[in-house]
């Protein structure tokens, strides 16, 4: 699941030597320090629950794949149908896994037929969709530098 | 780059452009923080003119190694140029760097134009009747751009007539920068594009485009706009595609004031200052564009993060996706 925390700790590498390279301490060095800190709380915030999280998101899209394939046999979760000892412990594996079985989902969108079972399979997805963007610990909202907390989405 | 370095740079940019009996001057150069998807850097340049010493504020927008957005510098450049010509208020456009080969990025020179940029004004501490008559005017504001003759400015030799199909050319356009960009499968939005491929609109009429209107990119003085800024989304198309924008839920609280100013307040405004019928089904089919353009902007943005050209992290988050998700829904119910 991207971004990796190799790749974010790699951003706040980035970051902090902008700001230290910087013999007076302007508006962009106080800003590349505001972004620092706010990626480390997310990094805080986030990794705990991460694991989890992927776990028990595998568990409900392999179990929903495994229904739809009854209607497209491609939809078939790949081996191990449910959940390794692995992918269970190594968030690298769970995340692997993870974008396996979104990448299914996003396939049964279109294999599913065009009709009222199609139509119901699509919605089952759906659902579990909506389900999961309340509980991702990935999706969490990282403060702009000295934005307040009105809405701004671009 | 350092202060010196674009100083240094605009200085040899404007002996190119203006002659080598101009010697130009740059001085007071300053990053602003705002503007999220260019670099942008304010200065005042002061040149010799056949005797006499011409002085201008100006402001260089250079390309970011990477962002949100990746628009073409060159295209900007030329619909400021069609626009100087026209009713719009944008800004007066001076020199293009198309590739970057003397500022280092693509830029392009405007005149920094006078007045104050706040997003949120319209939700600020003015009295609400000031603040009501200020949307009013931005809805006037946006008519006049979709009223701007395009084919006379020229603006039909910068850009295709989309014609009947310009949400269809439109969603495959920001469906195609989301594969160009995706690091990973987003179901989310798949679900999205088969709802909207399937009830999308057939457009009312080709107007100008703005494409990202928003009271950010407005300069105000005092309460009257006098320029509208940022371009480099704009393109011929629907005017409901503005309207789209300006209404999407995850805009509210810069467009519309709660009880005062609300989305049907905005909308019949717009119809008596154009004449024009609004098929609120259309605007809400661009509701749900302007969000799925928005998700397609921030995986853009985790691309450019997690390839290191960008230090702010995006990513398509849960109120886009599960707002997206909600109007998809609603579009494909109606469509039955």
């Amino acid at each position: 699941m991207q971004p990796t925390v190799a790749a974010q700790l790699r951003a706040i590498q980035r970051l902090v030597q902008e700001a230290r390279a910087d013999p007076v301490l302007g508006v962009a060095a106080a800003q590349a320090l505001t972004l620092a800190a706010a990626q480390l709380r997310r990094l805080e915030g986030a990794e705990a629950t991460r694991l989890p999280f992927l776990v028990e998101d595998n568990v409900a899209m392999a179990a929903l794949l495994a229904d739809l394939a009854v209607l497209v046999p491609d939809l078939a979760p790949p081996d191990p149908p449910l959940l390794s000892p692995e992918a269970v412990t190594s968030e690298a594996a769970a995340a692997r896994r993870n974008v396996e079985l979104r990448q299914l989902l996003a396939q049964a969108v279109y294999l599913l037929p065009d009709d009222d079972a199609g139509d119901a399979g699509r919605t089952r997805v759906a659902q579990l969709l909506r389900a999961r963007l309340g509980r991702n610990p990935a999706l969490n909202r990282i403060p702009r530098p000295g934005a307040d907390q009105r809405e701004s989405h671009d | 780059m350092s202060e010196g370095e674009i100083s240094s740079r605009l200085e040899s940019f404007l002996g190119e452009r203006l002659g080598p009996s101009s010697r130009p001057r740059v001085d007071n150069v300053e990053r602003v923080a705002v503007g999220r998807s260019r670099e942008n850097w304010l200065f005042d340049a002061s040149w010799q003119q056949d005797g006499v010493e011409v002085r201008e504020s100006l402001i260089v927008r250079r390309d970011p190694l990477g962002g949100l957005l990746e628009t073409d510098r060159a295209v900007e450049y030329a619909v400021l140029a069609a626009l100087e010509h026209t009713a719009v208020p944008a800004p007066a456009v001076r020199w293009l760097d198309a590739h970057g080969v003397e500022l280092g990025r693509p830029s392009l020179v405007m005149v920094r134009e006078a007045g104050e940029c706040d997003y949120f004004v319209l939700n600020g501490d003015w009295a609400l009747s000031k603040r009501v008559e200020l949307a009013r005017r931005l809805c006037a504001l946006l008519a006049t751009v979709h009223q701007a003759d395009w084919r006379r400015a020229g603006l039909g030799e910068v850009f295709e007539d989309p014609g009947l199909d310009a949400a269809t050319i439109e969603l495959a356009r920001w469906e195609s920068i989301l594969r160009r960009d995706q690091l990973e499968p987003y179901p989310e939005l798949e679900l999205a594009l088969r709802g909207l491929r399937a009830t999308a609109p057939a457009a009312a009429r080709t107007v100008l485009v703005h494409g990202d209107f928003k009271v950010g990119n407005v300069l105000l003085q005092g309460d009257i706009p006098t320029t509208l800024l940022d371009w480099e989304l704009a393109h011929l198309g629907d005017p409901h595609e503005d309207l789209g924008w300006i209404t999407q839920p995850l805009r509210t609280r810069e467009h519309l004031i709660a009880g005062a100013w609300q989305r049907q307040d905005l909308l019949a405004y717009y119809e008596e200052l154009t004449g024009w019928t609004v098929d609120h089904r259309a605007v809400r089919w661009w509701n749900a564009l302007a969000c799925f353009k928005t998700a397609v902007m921030q995986a853009s943005g985790l691309r450019a993060y997690v390839e290191g050209r960008c230090d702010e992290l995006y990513q398509p988050t849960a109120v886009v996706l599960s707002t997206l998700a909600d109007l998809v829904d609603e579009l494909v119910g109606e469509a039955g």
